[in-house]
């Protein structure tokens, strides 16, 4: 089983901010595109290390994670099985679970 | 060769001299007008320079002495609004801050703004002095204001409360810029205070961004934001402002408000901006009507509410929203005059 670690600190930026490309350099929209979404396709895990950054806007949590439902095309059950979330704050944690399952009602709407 | 007669010699003599009088007269006149001309400029000119007093207090924030600050707000917009009003006018303008003596972070950032945004349409056509009050010219100078000016430094900072003042502006959410501000507070918050502040601040900057005119599509209005933090006793103060349409505009153009907008309950209540940044606070969707969009403002209030500490401000509009975590209350206030765009405050105790 192939597993893939994302530490957005080290791989991505201390200071995420903003939804979409346009908003800045290290948006929402840019992470999964270029990081997260291409992981969960190549490996069957996916780790996603939050720790280490300044803090995460819910622009950039929603469009990271609840995008990969609205832009993707991915199932809630899909990305349950194949991406875990690790960080020191569950704040966050259970924002992120927050924005995958209200991504998938719209979508199911 | 024929020989003139001395009658045509004293003719064409006669006529010479008059030509050359005529000319010299013409010359006089014409060098006469010039003169006047310049004379009118200057005259022009010197009537045309407008002398604005700025305000003693540079503040929007509201504290129990709620009457004295709300009369301090008021001069503080007028005062904006008078350099405005002047140069619209085509005069110049010298601003006088002899009377300033009180800088808060909010009025001042306000300023600050306004200020830039004039100067580089206008940046010859104002000039400033030095002002009065010690404090008040030493922050001048930290933030740059009178190097912009023209200026020259002339003061070496020790004033402890210029010193602790920390200003950033973008044009983007690239909140790198904030990273010195946090690893210079990291002592004397708690690293759940701090990352709670971060996604506050990182938020107030992607809604200044995003909503700056209201529209979604790319465009080229003014989507620029600046930054106020500074320490004062025990309290961290941060103020983020931008100079968008402001929460109240934003909402009144949201298509799926239009019915609760013309609805007769309470309707007059929907006319106040505090009513509007009131309902963008409870609301989980923001005016791009996308229901996976709207949660920032929710999330800024929790993060103050659920920490409780200090207090949470938005200014928008005529509007005023304030949560006091020492309270456990939330209030709203509307003023007789609007700011331009949304300014966001946040008061942290310090450990």
């Amino acid at each position: 089983m192939t597993t893939k670690l994302i530490s957005i600190s080290n791989n991505f930026s201390q200071t995420p901010a903003g939804r979409y490309y346009t908003d800045g350099p290290y948006s929402g929209e840019k992470f999964r595109t270029e990081i997260l979404y291409p992981a969960l396709i190549e490996n069957e895990l996916v780790k996603v290390d939050l720790d280490g950054t300044l803090g995460y806007g819910s622009s950039f949590l929603e469009e990271a994670f609840g995008g990969l439902i609205r832009e993707c095309k991915m199932t809630l059950e899909q990305i349950e099985s194949k991406l875990e979330i690790h960080s020191s704050r569950n704040l966050y944690t259970r924002r992120i679970k927050q924005y995958l399952v209200d991504a998938s009602k719209i979508k199911n709407k | 060769m024929k020989k003139l007669s001395i009658k045509y010699k004293t003719s064409l003599l006669i006529k010479s001299k008059q030509s050359l009088r005529t000319h010299l007269k013409s010359k006089r006149l014409q060098n006469r007008r010039k003169l006047n001309e310049i004379k009118r400029k200057i005259n022009e000119q010197k009537s045309t320079i407008v002398k604005i007093f700025a305000p003693e207090h540079f503040t929007l924030h509201i504290s129990e002495k709620d009457s004295l600050r709300a009369e301090s707000r008021n001069k503080l917009l007028r005062f904006i609004s008078k350099i405005k009003q002047s140069l619209l006018e085509n005069k110049r303008v010298h601003i006088s801050f002899k009377n300033t003596n009180l800088l808060a972070p909010s009025g001042t950032l306000l300023f600050i703004s306004e200020f830039e945004k004039i100067t580089n349409e206008y940046s010859n056509k104002i000039t400033i002095d030095y002002p009065k009050d010690d404090v008040v010219e030493q922050l001048f100078q930290h933030i740059g204001l009178l190097e912009k000016m023209g200026l020259p430094n002339r003061k070496e900072i020790t004033a402890e409360q210029v010193r602790c003042w920390d200003f950033a502006k973008g044009n983007n959410v690239d909140t790198s810029e904030f990273k010195n501000l946090f690893s210079k507070y990291s002592n004397a918050i708690s690293e759940d205070v701090s990352s709670g502040l971060f996604d506050s601040m990182s938020e107030a900057v992607t809604n200044s961004f995003q909503h700056s005119c209201g529209h979604q599509a790319e465009c080229n209005c003014d989507k620029n934001w600046w930054m106020f933090a500074r320490q004062q006793n025990n309290t961290l103060e941060v103020v983020i402002y931008d100079r968008g349409i402001g929460i109240p505009e934003s909402l009144r153009r949201k298509p799926e408000l239009k019915e609760w907008l013309r609805a007769p309950y309470e309707r007059y209540k929907k006319k106040f901006d505090s009513t509007m940044i009131n309902v963008a606070v409870q609301s989980t969707r923001s005016s791009t009507k996308l229901a996976h969009r709207g949660k920032g403002l929710r999330d800024m209030l929790d993060f103050v509410r659920d920490g409780n500490i200090g207090g949470f401000f938005i200014f928008s509009g005529a509007g005023l929203f304030l949560y006091s975590a020492e309270r456990k209350n939330e209030t709203s206030q509307d003023f007789i005059v609007p700011i331009s765009g949304t300014l966001i405050q946040w008061q942290l105790s310090l450990n």
